[in-house]
């Protein structure tokens, strides 16, 4: 006993008094931080459960983020979690504790217990999730106002779309009876809703089409995606889309290598590859756009002017903007106008409601529509 | 005045030793963080605030203010510390324990998941009232750690498998059983993404801290701590531990049972990574998801080494690392010094404080330079 304490005393001193020596340094730093000019009304904050450079879906979020600060009167900020899933809950709530922020953006159904945590907890912080609902009737959501996508009806397009250059040959070095292949990031509700689209888009313009699935059990792999692809060229599959965040990246790698093509999700693949790889480039026809930038953009500026609509979910499809196809890449270009227009039926149909294509949504059994 | 140079070497070796040993740790701190400020006057346009909330951020914050009295503040950033404290400390022992034995066990990851697997397993599917559910939880997660650990000490023992590989091999496989598992029989249909149903809440270890996921864990801590270093230091398994660990030859001239020990040495370690698995599942997360990454075991082994494998020295060690990291995540998010940037330096500051060879030779330098100024000052008169 006598030789615990004389064990444990001096080292607890030790800590103390480096802990107070601490605080003593943390107040000066905090007087030197205040020092700081404040002409922002808001202070925005977007929270990743991940990292930055997926080139679709987070680097979308965080593009939407750095034109809000440049356009409007808002301070923002991109924190940047990891991937270690243990410490997002704690990040997350210290972004709504530290008292730096009037709003927390969070995506993806992974964060959705978390947020609906913290918005009980912190009834006055504001909260809004994208890509994901919180369950308005289960908890005290009042602060929260939630984003969904569509993302089906652009799948659909880019499904049609693939289809028809198939059939019409209009992809050069394809083998005869090409088909199509799909890459998911894990088997999601919002994953589903995409992959779904893209079958019965592709089914609609040609009903005996081939159509591989296989998912990547993870959106952080390139090389898992890269073999999938390889897999799917190797039985068959001309082109190919991925909605698997980074993963997808080896799957355009994978396509652009073996000379066949791909869709991308999210971002504007091509034009993000255009200068820098151009070869990739290549490989990739469209790119199914979630305009999450757009929708960020647009809900801090509601917020900004007191209108958002907090405890509500939105969802925003082809006809709201939330969802498109990119309107440019080496095939698009060249696209015969008959064909642009037969596009272009699809497009309206869908907007006016007249197709509605399945949804991941439904199978799942989540009420996370709105 | 003339000893200071005729000093017997052993007596200088024994006074070069002593300063190193006190020296070690303000040096290897020193040393990082000044590598890492000027890595930040590099890249910041505010390094010295930046510098600041990598020392400060993590801490709470005491406020004075006449309406309300004292106030503190932050509590939760500082929550998280311990969260992380309490992973790397388990995580930390659990890796100190064979490393006692020398037996480089690489397997905490794999004994992590598949008691954070076992634990739930049970919490999920077994009735009853809450204490019986969740003691036998914890059973199971001990059980789960125990056979895993000492699956590849038995392999060594018996076919000579190297522990290192064995390890390593069998953590790919606990992490794939995990994730076959969490995708296939665990999964929660209505969850969104891939991952088990949420612990029901009585199961759910209680939480000290309001806002932050500081469990009742914590307070096991010292139990534990202390209980690894009886082991080591008062029983007649860690004396056969540490012997074998000096020289394993010795202690088979000596009668001891080695092979025992060895796979003894790496079930206790698995234990130890399952109670971490089970702080994630019932502490932290509440419910497993499939992406847990792999390599939350190799954390442990940093914490060990900054240890030196001592049980007590653990939770400092883990704290520190934990406090170190939290300021890196402040620091981040509130100046503009990018991800990467944090990474380096908190690597850096690992890398100084590991780098033990460096510090002795350090302080011979130093003894070496005041002995020739003696020597020089003496000349001078």
């Amino acid at each position: 006993m006598n030789a615990t304490l004389r064990y444990l005393l001096p080292r607890l001193a030790w800590t103390l008094l480096l802990l107070a020596l601490l605080s003593l340094l943390a107040h000066w730093s905090d007087r030197l931080a205040r020092k700081g000019n404040d002409k922002t009304v808001l202070r925005a904050v977007l929270f990743i459960n991940g990292t930055l450079g997926d080139k679709s879906f987070f680097d979308s979020a965080a593009k939407g983020m750095r034109r809000a600060g440049r356009e409007l009167p808002v301070s923002v900020r991109v924190v940047e979690g990891g991937n270690d899933p243990t410490r997002w809950e704690s990040a997350l709530a210290d972004l709504a504790d530290s008292g730096d922020y009037d709003i927390v953006l969070a995506g993806t159904f992974t964060m959705v217990p978390y947020v609906q945590r913290l918005a009980g907890e912190f009834p006055r912080m504001r909260f809004v999730m994208f890509d994901a609902a919180v369950d308005y009737a289960h908890c005290a959501c009042g602060n929260v106002h939630s984003i969904l996508f569509r993302q089906n009806e652009g799948a659909y397009l880019a499904g049609y779309l693939a289809a028809m250059l198939l059939q019409e040959r209009l992809l050069p070095g394809l083998p005869a009876n090409a088909g199509l292949g799909q890459v998911g990031g894990m088997q999601l509700p919002v994953i589903d809703d995409y992959l779904l689209g893209f079958g019965a888009g592709a089914r609609a313009a040609d009903p005996s089409i081939r159509v591989a699935i296989q998912y990547a059990n993870g959106f952080s792999d390139p090389a898992a995606g890269k073999d999938i692809a390889n897999a799917q060229m190797a039985a068959g599959a001309g082109l190919i889309f991925q909605a698997a965040g980074a993963t997808g990246q080896g799957v355009t790698e994978a396509a652009s290598e073996a000379h066949r093509y791909t869709i991308g999700v999210d971002l504007d693949q091509y034009e993000m590859y255009r200068h820098s790889n151009p070869q990739r480039a290549a490989a990739i026809v469209t790119s199914v756009l979630k305009n999450v930038d757009v929708a960020i953009v647009q809900a801090l500026s509601l917020a900004l002017r007191q209108q958002l609509p907090y405890g509500r979910a939105d969802s925003l499809g082809l006809a709201e903007g939330g969802i498109g196809l990119a309107p440019h890449s080496e095939v698009l270009d060249r696209l015969p106008l008959p064909l642009r227009q037969r596009l272009d039926a699809v497009r309206a149909d869908l907007v006016s409601g007249r197709v509605h294509p399945p949804s991941g949504f439904a199978r799942a059994g989540t009420e996370a529509r709105g | 005045m003339k000893q200071a140079t005729a000093l017997p070497l052993q007596q200088r070796l024994q006074r070069q030793q002593a300063l190193a040993q006190r020296l070690r740790l303000p040096v290897a701190l020193a040393a990082g963080l000044g590598c890492g400020f000027l890595i930040m006057c590099a890249v910041s346009s505010e390094p010295l605030r930046a510098f600041l909330i990598l020392l400060t951020g993590a801490l709470p914050r005491l406020h004075w203010s006449a309406g309300e009295g004292w106030q503190l503040t932050r509590l939760v950033r500082f929550g998280a510390v311990i969260e992380d404290a309490i992973t790397l400390t388990l995580l930390g022992l659990a890796v100190a324990i064979p490393f006692r034995a020398r037996q480089f066990s690489l397997g905490a990851d794999g004994q992590l998941f598949l008691g954070a697997l076992a634990a739930t397993v049970v919490s999920l599917y077994l009735p009853g009232p809450w204490f019986v559910v969740l003691s036998l939880s914890m059973l199971a997660a001990c059980a789960s750690g125990f056979l895993w650990g000492a699956l590849p000490g038995l392999l060594k023992t018996r076919f000579q498998a190297n522990e290192i590989v064995t390890t390593l091999m069998l953590n790919i496989v606990a992490v794939q059983a995990y994730r076959w598992l969490v995708s296939g029989w665990l999964r929660d249909p209505a969850g969104g993404f891939i991952v088990t149903p949420f612990l029901p809440a009585s199961l759910q270890l209680p939480v000290l801290l309001v806002h932050t996921n500081v469990t009742v864990m914590l307070l096991a801590l010292p139990l534990l701590v202390w209980t690894s270093w009886l082991l080591l230091m008062r029983t007649t398994l860690g004396y056969e531990i540490r012997v074998v660990g000096q020289s394993a030859a010795f202690a088979l001239q000596a009668g001891l049972p080695v092979q025992r020990t060895v796979w003894l040495s790496m079930g206790a370690g698995g234990v130890l990574a399952a109670l971490a698995g089970m702080h994630i599942s019932h502490g932290l997360l509440k419910r497993l998801p499939v992406d847990l990454p792999a390599g939350l075991g190799y954390e442990g082994l940093l914490v060990a080494l900054l240890a030196r494998c001592e049980p007590r020295a653990v939770p400092w060690a883990a704290l520190m690392y934990a406090y170190l990291r939290t300021g890196a995540l402040a620091m981040e998010r509130s100046t503009d010094v990018s991800r990467e940037v944090v990474l380096v330096i908190q690597a850096l500051v690992i890398l100084f404080l590991v780098a033990e060879r460096m510090q002795p030779a350090l302080a011979g330098g130093w003894l070496r330079w005041r002995a020739r100024r003696a020597e020089g000052g003496r000349h001078d008169a």
